[in-house]
């Protein structure tokens, strides 16, 4: 017997890349000017050179590495889903929280909270569960 | 200015469950894209001719973009507190129920848990943040 299914491990493997490319995304539409409802819009036309700076603004590194991190992670998830139970792979795939808290706890050393362990503990027990089911 | 408050947060709900719905229901669609390949390769030009041509494809791309815009205009009108547990529970809800159904897959009490624990700790872990 596997000690983790293929599927499962590609499952997650989904959830980190694309739980981790959001906050990347995040940081990279951060460099965006502030922006209405109408920001496209000057003088009742559109506002094209405000369009083209909005675009390069958000051709940045953060942007572009969180695109292609959630793109990977996307092209992991087709694979897993196309091997495994959806009843398995799709919660799975709702485990971002649970990377994030951890890579801040081992790569920038970050303190938790008690509830944030208790988060880690409920978290690892389910993964364990759903791979038994898997 | 209180009514506007109101207005706003009263859309924060549908929304979410909207934005829940359209993302569970393109896992389902993703599903049914790829349940003909026995395992998909990121790499076979076959495999991705297969995928785009089959009906489910439609549905993927729809939900997803549909689900985005959704999903920003609801972070944008409501609370990121109540706005992302409701899309995760829903994201997770729908396909569980339409894989027990339309695909037939068994639902033992292990995986049940399992399901439910993931749940709740995603929740868990994601709360603390949404506060700061």
């Amino acid at each position: 017997m596997e000690i983790i299914s293929f599927y499962v491990l590609l499952a997650l493997l989904a959830s980190l890349l694309i739980g981790v490319s959001k906050p990347i995304q995040k940081k990279g539409l951060d460099k965006l000017p502030n922006m209405d409802d109408d920001w496209w819009i000057a003088e009742g036309k559109i506002d094209f050179v405000k369009i083209r700076k909005v675009l390069h603004n958000l051709l940045n590194k953060y942007f572009i590495v969180g695109i292609v991190l959630f793109f990977i992670g996307w092209l992991a998830y087709l694979t897993s889903i196309s091997i495994g139970q959806i009843t398995v792979v799709q919660p799975l795939l709702t485990v971002g929280n649970f990377w994030t808290i951890l890579l801040g706890l081992f790569w920038l050393h970050e303190k938790l909270e008690k509830s944030e362990y208790i988060g880690i503990i409920i978290t690892i027990a389910g993964i364990f569960l759903l791979n038994m089911a898997a | 200015m209180e009514k506007d408050k109101s207005k706003r947060l009263a859309s924060e709900l549908p929304l979410a469950i909207i934005t829940g719905l359209l993302f569970g229901l393109g896992g389902v669609f993703t599903k049914t894209a790829v349940q003909g390949i026995e395992i998909f390769n990121i790499f076979s030009i076959e495999n991705w001719i297969a995928l785009i041509i089959n009906p489910a494809f439609i549905g993927m791309v729809f939900t997803s973009i549909v689900g985005m815009i959704t999903w920003f205009w609801a972070l944008s009108k409501g609370r990121a507190s109540i706005v992302t547990p409701v899309i995760s529970g829903f994201m997770v809800m729908v396909p569980v129920i339409l894989g027990l159904t339309i695909f037939s897959e068994p639902l033992s009490t292990i995986k049940l848990i399992g399901i439910i624990l993931v749940t709740v700790g995603n929740l868990v872990l994601g709360s603390k943040r949404l506060q700061s």
